[in-house]
């Protein structure tokens, strides 16, 4: 039989996602005690895993507890969510020198295992060519590095060129391996490009033959196409995956030129691409262990109405803020293809920019390319599919902020709960059209009219759009089932009253009454031609502010983020309390150090006119790391403040450690503190004083002196979470969210 | 005098094999690739395949490096052997993804005759392969002379 579930809860359990599927007692306990007595618990169990999977396909889950009203019924244990981490992280460096290279390796912060140098090309008779690039001293530096040398052999696309290496491929696995042993290289990567499926054979033959001359401790790896559709024949034929990793330690699949010069306008690496590719791999039967995901560093820049020669020129993603920050422009993030795309417009007579040594003319261009949002999507697929690691092309064409978030990324930090919705709805932004996201969506103008009742083409920058129907919870009852997500996602969209999630039994009445406003104001304000709502719906409960528009964001590197948070980020650059990280990129996905915490706090009690630098801040030692001689006078001034007036008393020896990043715990004492002396009340007496209680419930992690602020933030309802982490890092986005719901909180008790 | 008439002769030696020598350096390399066979040069400017048995589509292939200027070309083959043998183009884009490909069946006589297979190109900027293949999984051997690709 199956059973049918009429509410869900996603809690957070020791920090992994738990949901409970509740049936209904009434209708279902008769049958569920005859499934129980006659030991068929085993129908309950897959109807729940169903249920689960189908509703909640990205979600990763650690188990599914099934109840009927207090009665526990089954406990279906899931994998652990966060089991699984990546430190294999390799690059390749194509452009450069010694010197350059182990400088873009320095910035990479320790989060590359291993460099794939161009030192191996072909000759025309099919023999080894050593490249000028070999630099036995940049082989040491490596490994006094702890990082492996293994060079890629290449053939640059050339056909022929290919084809002579595997029909020399006795001699050149010999000289190959000769070299590696006599350099004190660490094995090689067979990249050889473009030939085809009738050389499939001699290609998993020059692999086999490499690993059987090279020793044990030697690599050979191959990169292979992405293959998404499963191809046989020209390029993609080439590659016998399931072949292949027999020889090789690994394949680096090449995910990444979905669109490439002289093609139609796309993304670099769209998340399908990319996950098919890794499908495909895993259905060919390789190992997840044997599987390194290729990234692009790179974008591509089409022109507006251009030639086929001025269509999908390869840019370093660090060129593309550049370009934005000469030029202005605009950046899309493209939900479908989990890519952003840039617009901007050279003026005419302007010539001064050239792109692969190319001069860009006068027009409108695009550029798909790669940010910390679609690089983060990215890597979400190594745990969800328990991949070997990364492999990134090209080392120095990379915005190196990313280097602060890779390690998170590769560690799987985040688990976060994704509301059912999230998957089915599409958040309108600048630019947009209905024709444009019907298209992106595989959909026509009238079904996603139709779908959003819309009678009019107009739509409004933030506006949610159903991309399909809503989910449906099978009910033995017509009356609509209840989803609710407990520990991330609602409080946070309602803590500062912008938004509301539709409940069942809600009318649009219902909750413009209940926020005091009017129907009318209520559709206006969502788009919505008609009454209908549904079920988890996010319905603008405000006015919006401009401040909140999409227009005005500078960052290229917020749009994935929820557009609460987004205009709580935009709100707090706009009140000159927070600042980017460059002046395109706000890095929402590093964590915020204490020295940024104090650069934040210290302009909120200036521009408020709440306290005063101290007059003896270039003289009076505040930190005892943070000497009066600095050269970060801002930051020296700063936390002269902070000091003085209580809100940051830094670590028990006097130390600000302003390059450390804050914990959760430190980042509740210091908003409790600042509160305090913004307000002459802190968090805690406010707290105390209203007799609401804390829900977190990993308050003993958490340091003593702490746990009071913790609970007043929750108390409060500035977080929502049960599991608090007291001991992680935050986020800049997160830290800005926080802080942004406190500011929110005392000025909505000021207005009482 | 003994002296400089030996290294006269040294000189002449020298001068007579340096041209030999550059000529087999120069000698550009043979672009055929053998596919389950080996691709021999016989002196007179053909070649001879010896295919191994061991599947169908075994023999040569070649890759012309010129680009296109017409999307109407040919593929133009002087063959002898015994047999049956495929002639065949196979398209791909510029990133090497299968675009398509055409193949005829040549019987081969013991007479040079020449074959051509016409062909369209979805694009200008396709590469394409052209290949001479067994049909069915056989040890055989054939010889092959002028091959051309030719533009309309």
């Amino acid at each position: 039989m199956t059973f049918n579930f009429n509410k869900v809860e996603l809690k957070n359990e020791d920090g992994q996602v738990q949901i409970v599927l509740h049936i209904d007692t009434a209708h279902q306990l008769e049958e569920y005690g005859s499934e129980f007595n006659f030991d068929k618990g085993d129908s309950l169990k897959t109807s729940a895993k169903k249920f689960v999977k189908k509703h909640f396909p990205k979600l990763k889950v650690a188990s599914i507890v099934v109840v009927a009203g207090a009665v526990i019924m089954t406990a279906i244990p899931l994998q652990k969510a966060s089991a699984h981490e990546v430190n294999f992280n390799m690059s390749y460096l194509y452009f450069g020198n010694t010197q350059s290279y182990i400088s873009q390796i320095d910035k990479a912060q320790g989060n590359l295992n291993l460099v794939s140098p161009s030192y191996f090309d072909i000759n025309a008779d099919g023999s080894l060519k050593i490249t000028g690039q070999f630099d036995s001293n940049f082989v040491n530096a490596m490994h006094s590095r702890g990082i492996k040398v293994v060079p890629f052999l290449s053939n640059h696309w050339d056909r022929t060129n290919g084809r002579a290496a595997l029909a020399n491929r006795e001699q050149l696995s010999s000289q190959i391996a000769d070299f590696i042993v006599k350099n004190n290289l660490d094995g090689v990567q067979v990249d050889i490009e473009n030939t085809t499926e009738v050389d499939r054979d001699a290609y998993t033959d020059l692999v086999r033959l490499l690993r059987e001359k090279l020793p044990e401790g030697k690599e050979v790896s191959v990169a292979v196409a992405a293959n998404p559709y499963g191809w046989t024949k020209g390029w993609h034929g080439t590659y016998d995956y399931k072949e292949l990793a027999k020889y090789a330690g690994y394949l680096m699949i090449m995910a990444y030129d979905e669109s490439y010069e002289g093609s139609p306008e796309g993304p670099v690496a769209s998340l399908p691409f990319v996950e098919k590719s890794v499908q495909y791999a895993l259905n060919q039967g390789v190992p997840a262990e044997k599987i390194v995901l290729g990234v692009p560093f790179y974008g591509r820049l089409w022109k507006v109405g251009g030639t086929t020669a001025e269509s999908g020129l390869g840019i370093s993603n660090k060129r593309v803020d550049e370009l934005l920050a000469k030029y202005g422009g605009t950046i899309v993030y493209d939900q479908k293809s989990q890519s952003p795309m840039a617009t901007f417009t050279i003026p005419a007579g302007d010539t001064t920019t050239k792109i692969a040594g190319k001069t860009l003319t006068a027009g409108t261009y695009h550029i798909w390319y790669e940010n910390d949002a679609s690089l983060e999507a990215k890597f979400d697929l190594l745990h969800k599919y328990n991949l070997k690691g990364t492999g990134s092309w090209s080392l120095g064409q990379e915005d190196p902020d990313i280097w602060k978030s890779y390690n998170s990324w590769t560690q799987h930090e985040d688990i976060e709960s994704t509301p059912t919705y999230s998957s089915s709805t599409y958040t309108v932004k600048s630019g947009d059209t209905l024709w444009k996201i019907a298209t992106n969506n595989n959909m026509s103008v009238s079904e996603l009219k139709s779908l959003n009742n819309l009678t009019s083409d107009q739509i409004t920058v933030g506006q949610k759009l159903l991309l399909s129907e809503p989910v449906e919870v099978p009910t033995p009852q017509s009356e609509q089932p209840v989803v609710i997500v407990t520990p991330s996602q609602p409080t946070t969209q309602q803590a500062n009253g912008e938004t509301y999630t539709v409940k069942a039994g809600d009318t649009l009445w219902k909750i413009a009454n209940m926020f005091n406003i009017t129907t009318n104001e209520l559709k206006e304000w969502n788009g919505l031609s008609s009454d209908s709502i549904y079920v988890g719906q996010v319905l603008r409960v405000k006015q919006p502010s401009p401040n909140q528009v999409v227009l005005n964001n500078p960052f290229t590197d917020i749009s994935h983020l929820d557009p609460i948070v987004q205009g709580q980020i935009l709100d707090l650059v706009d009140k000159g309390i927070f600042s980017g990280t460059s002046k395109t990129t706000f890095s929402p996905s590093q964590e915020i150090t204490r020295g940024q915490v104090v650069l934040v706090l210290a302009r909120i009690l200036l521009n408020n006119g709440i306290a005063e630098i101290p007059e003896d801040w270039e003289t009076n030692q505040y930190f005892n790391d943070l000497s009066p001689q600095t050269n970060d006078r801002l930051l020296l001034q700063f936390a002269a403040l902070v000091k003085s007036t209580g809100v940051f008393n830094g670590t028990a020896d006097g130390n600000l450690n302003p390059a450390d990043p804050i914990t959760r715990e430190q980042m509740a004492l210091v908003l409790n503190r600042a509160t305090d002396v913004m307000s002459g009340k802190s968090l805690v007496e406010i707290a105390n004083t209203s007799g609401k209680a804390g829900k977190v419930k990993d308050l003993d992690e958490a340091g003593e002196h702490a746990r009071e602020a913790i609970s007043s933030l929750s108390a409060l309802g500035i977080t929502s979470v049960e599991n608090f982490n007291p001991k992680s890092a935050v986020k800049r986005s997160q830290f800005a969210s926080f802080l942004s719901r406190t500011l929110d909180y005392m000025a909505s008790k000021n207005n009482e | 005098m003994k002296k400089v008439i030996t290294i006269l002769a040294t000189i002449l030696v020298f001068f007579s094999l340096q041209p030999n020598t550059l000529a087999a350096e120069d000698k550009p390399i043979i672009p055929y690739f053998g596919v389950g066979a080996n691709v021999t040069e016989i002196g007179d400017g053909s070649f001879v395949v010896k295919t191994e048995g061991a599947k169908a589509e075994e023999g040569f292939v070649f890759t012309p490096k010129e680009s296109f200027t017409s999307t109407k070309i040919s593929f133009q083959i002087t063959l002898k052997g015994t047999g049956t043998v495929l002639l065949k183009i196979s398209e791909t884009d510029p990133r090497g993804r299968f675009i398509k490909e055409k193949t005829i069946e040549v019987v081969l006589t013991e007479d040079w005759t020449t074959h051509v297979l016409p062909f369209e190109l979805a694009s200008t900027i396709s590469q394409i392969d052209v290949s001479v293949v067994t049909k069915d999984a056989t040890r055989t051997e054939f010889s092959y002379k002028d091959l051309k690709i030719i533009q309309e």
